[in-house]
């Protein structure tokens, strides 16, 4: 299963689920820590640790059981941690069993709230490395018991060590650690669908079109879907004065018509922390063949409240923007780059909303690199604040250089970062953060170029950007479906306009596209696992083309719909189509009974009470997607605690990893089923 | 990278052997090439690592760590794997050797290059695989943090970039603005009235001068 979610019990006395039965075997060596060897330390234990601090090890006889505990002392430090470790030979490292999860449990006293859990793994080609951290555990005063449940065991894993890491001064208890396995049996695959719903997922198209093209899509807190066209890339429309967009609501299966100000037709959007959506720029002029000149860009900028679900101008951008980026920070601040402006010539002025002042800050509060990013420029926040910008563009050729960097705003340093090949025919490829957005890796997927018009590719790199000189890698290969013509791809043959979505299962679902510049659909879809970093084919493909100005988002429910297709003849398709996912067919779901608050705060533990047991948890931002770009796209996992059915979920303290806003919470169970989303607001 | 990883690691190694000669019998912090297990007591600020942390800077306590994890150094207690940086430990010095049969000036006798660097590349690709898997939440130093490709720093002219105005592969001469008679035609695809005939265009207005030669009748109508 793709999920990497933890589970952490912290406070007295907490329950995860374990089913009614006997006490599992501990699989801790010398667990209490009451056997010393010869140098009067815990037989099958080790000190770890490293950086420049002042610290101790003492076997105390302060324990929670017996009369012995280890205690870790940190006085002064400028790096690092320390940690008490167990030792990886055979008998003293526990053996595991990949796919399983593990209930690792810990009695604890702590001075400092700078502690947490840490893994290694044994992998049986490549030996002992990392593999996580899991939640901090509290300051506690008294022995309190941990309980953490680790994520899924990786293949090629065959033991873990484990302990408690101290990185901040303070004094660090440990006793009485325990290891399970919860040993819950595997669910039997449900199925309540056809077999080829349950393996490939189905589509349906829905009876009303929409009235506006859904050449943008941003999903709203209210769970609606707004879909943007303006003038929708129709002359006449915008010769008229014709700006459209609709307000579609899933539950009713209803569109709703919404006065529009100005052409949004290829601005540029994301919703802000309080869920309101920010647009900017928009289409100032079509091309004219007659002088020569090309689109032009607003310098305009509206917002759309879902609670008014109306727009309201905002003040105006330093400059005008076609194609724009937008990504918001962990400050709520958005930053964006690049499109076409006044002039139709490539901008190079940078833009910053400031979430504080409400308002787009001026030309000297910006920093300016006066650089052109290009069109729809895919920038992602990155967890230490800078942008990485992925390759993933919309026209032409990619940018100089390697075609992707890292780009450090505060100091306008762009650095170029190496391995995406073809770069120049990455035109309207996808990109997208992987789940989790703590693992920092990026996936961009095929690509083609209107300019040179080559069959559009099936390349996909990955990219981690935890690496200290992070460097896309080939992953493998793109799926391949079948050409407008029904023939199956060859070669190289891929996909550019594509979609990829996050699900609330932690795969990438990957769908819609064409061959050549706005033409030849191509019919394929797959599932991306970023456990595995290997593709899933043969998902079903949406009844309707989907090619240029198509979009896809997730909706709460789980399902995903797509709109838009606007191929070279100049039509463009207004149905709406909706996938159901192979887990909306496997038996019932589990359920989020409530949620004791929706207001999210960075660091916190929120109380959430599930139906059943569940194995993760999830944060997923709402899409604002267009041209195959949405960089703020990210899942972001909520290590867990469990006491029955009531969760303890682990917020990260870290707003770059999930930058503040509205999310949509799920929670899976042990068969990779999600709930239907609740809705809850970070800041 | 890698390359530039050996050369750093190589170029410790070559910096503390002494010359001509034999190891040292403590090479010191930046040069504990083989792991060996801690002592069984440690006073405050006495563990094993703390000369490591004190003497070298951060890429010499990341080439000790690593050094640990080579299959030539596997310490009877094991060691550990870290996070960004090593666990240092009380390391035993290299063991020399007294087969030799001939000596390089400064290369210690049976000192195989190739093997050697053979070695430290395992090392370097191990580390980097450590630091793939930093944790959450914390942002680890090592995150991003020794870019090497080119870097460009803040232009200074605000100068906009020409962009042509079918910059989005559209030959604005043919159609409207919705449509896209494109500026190159796909692979396989010589003819472009076949083209747009097999993609379903209506008919298809000529803006101006006919460039492509597609309305030879004058009709302001491509291929019609």
């Amino acid at each position: 299963m793709a999920l990497a979610v933890l589970a952490v019990a912290a406070g007295a006395a907490l329950v995860t689920v374990v089913p009614a039965r006997a006490l599992p075997t501990n699989l801790v060596q010398n667990d209490g820590l009451e056997t010393l060897g010869p140098d009067g330390f815990p037989t099958c234990w080790e000190r770890s640790g490293w950086g420049d601090n002042d610290h101790t090890f003492t076997v105390v006889p302060d324990a929670h059981g017996g009369d012995s505990a280890m205690e870790i002392e940190i006085t002064r430090i400028v790096s690092g941690d320390r940690k008490t470790m167990m030792l990886e030979t055979g008998p003293c490292a526990p053996q595991v069993t990949p796919g399983h999860q593990y209930d690792l449990g810990v009695w604890y006293k702590t001075t400092t709230p700078n502690t947490v859990t840490t893994l290694f793994r044994h992998d049986v080609d490549d030996g002992w490395q990392y593999w996580t951290d899991l939640a901090h555990l509290p300051v506690a005063a008294e022995f309190t018991q941990a309980t953490v449940r680790t994520p899924v065991v990786p293949p090629d894993t065959d033991q873990i060590t484990w302990g408690v890491t101290i990185y901040g001064v303070g004094t660090l208890i440990t006793d009485d650690y325990s290891m399970t396995d919860p040993d819950e049996p595997e669910p039997e695959p449900e199925c309540t669908g056809t077999a080829e719903q349950c393996t490939a997922g189905s589509w349906e198209v829905l009876a009303t079109e929409s009235p506006a093209r859904g050449i943008h899509a941003v999903l709203l807190h209210t769970g609606k879907v707004l879909l943007i066209a303006g003038s929708g890339n129709d002359e006449g429309a915008f010769a008229a004065g014709t700006f459209s967009t609709a307000l579609y609501d899933p539950a009713t299966d209803t569109f709703e018509s919404i006065p529009t100000p100005s052409d949004l037709f290829c601005a540029g959007h994301v919703q802000l922390a309080d869920g309101r959506v920010l647009v900017m720029g928009g289409n100032r002029n079509y091309p004219n063949p007659a002088n020569g000149h090309g689109y032009e860009g607003l310098r305009t900028s509206f917002i759309f409240d879902p609670a008014t679900e109306a727009y309201t101008p905002t003040n105006d951008m330093n400059a005008g923007h076609w194609y724009p980026s937008a990504t918001i920070l962990g400050t709520g601040d958005v930053l964006s780059f690049g499109g076409l402006g006044e002039d139709s010539s490539g901008t190079v002025v940078a833009e910053r909303w400031s979430h504080a002042q409400d308002r787009w800050l001026g030309m000297g509060q910006v920093n300016q690199t006066w650089s052109f990013w290009g069109l729809y420029p895919a920038m992602i926040l990155m967890q230490d604040g800078r942008l990485f910008y992925t390759g993933s563009h919309v026209f032409g050729n990619g940018l100089p250089g390697t075609g992707a960097s890292v780009f450090d705003y505060d100091t306008g340093v762009i650095t170029d970062v190496a391995g995406l090949r073809d770069k120049d025919e990455r035109d309207q490829s996808a990109s997208v953060l992987l789940h989790p957005a703590q693992d920092q890796r990026v996936l961009t997927v095929g690509g083609g170029n209107v300019d040179t018009n080559p069959d559009a590719n099936r390349l996909v790199d990955i990219i981690d950007l935890k690496d200290p000189d992070p460097a896309y890698t080939p992953g493998p290969d793109l799926p391949q479906g079948h050409n407008h013509d029904g023939s199956p791809q060859t070669g190289d043959q891929g996909k550019m306009y594509l979609s990829t979505v996050l699900l609330p299962d932690g795969l990438v679902f990957e769908t819609g596209g064409a061959l050549h510049n706005r033409a030849d659909a191509v019919a394929e879809a797959s599932m991306f696992d970023p456990a595995t970093d290997t593709f899933t084919p043969g998902m079903a493909t949406d009844p309707v083309d989907r090619g240029y100005h198509s979009v896809a988002t997730l909706l709460p429910d789980g399902r995903v719909l797509t709109a838009g297709n606007n191929p070279g003849d100049g039509s463009f398709d207004n149905r709406i189509s909706l996938y159901s996912p192979p887990y909306s067919f496997a038996g019932d779901r589990p359920e989020i009974v409530s949620v004791a608050a929706t207001e999210w705060t960075y660091g916190s533990v929120q109380e959430v009470t599930v139906d059943g047991p569940v194995a993760s948890a999830t944060l997923i931002r709402p899409a604002a997607v267009t041209h195959s770009s949405d960089p703020n796209q990210r899942s972001v996992a909520l290590p867990m605690t469990v006491d029955g059915d009531v969760l303890g979920l682990n917020v990260t303290s870290n707003p770059n990893l999930a930058p503040p806003g509205w999310y949509m919470l799920f929670v899976t169970d042990a068969a990779g089923i999600p709930s239907v989303a609740k809705w809850v607001r970070l800041s | 990278m890698s390359a530039r990883y050996i050369a750093c690691l190589l170029a410790a190694l070559a910096a503390v052997l002494p010359a001509g000669g034999a190891p040292a019998a403590d090479p010191g912090p930046a040069v504990r090439l083989v792991a060996a297990p801690e002592p069984a007591e440690e006073g405050p600020g006495e563990d094993s690592d703390e000369g490591l942390d004190e003497s070298s800077d951060e890429d010499a306590d990341e080439d000790a760590a690593t050094a640990r994890s080579a299959p030539s150094a596997a310490p009877t207690t094991p060691s550990k794997p870290l996070q960004g940086k090593p666990r240092p430990t009380t390391t035993a010095p290299p063991t020399s050797t007294t087969s030799a049969p001939t000596r390089t000036p400064g290369i210690p006798p049976g000192w195989d290059p190739a093997a050697e660097a053979a070695k430290w590349a395992e090392v370097a690709r191990t580390l980097r695989e450590k630091r793939r898997q930093q944790p959450d939440p914390r942002v680890v130093d090592s995150f991003a943090s020794q870019l090497s490709g080119e870097r460009r720093g803040p232009g200074r002219t605000k100068r906009s970039e020409p962009v042509a105005s079918d910059v989005d592969g559209c030959d604005r001469a043919y159609g409207t603005a919705g449509q896209c008679i494109p500026t190159t035609l796909p692979p396989g695809v010589a003819d472009l009235c076949a083209y747009l005939a097999s993609r379903g265009f209506p008919p298809v207005r000529v803006n101006g001068a006919d460039t492509l030669g597609v309305d030879p009748d004058g009709n302001r109508v491509a291929c019609g």
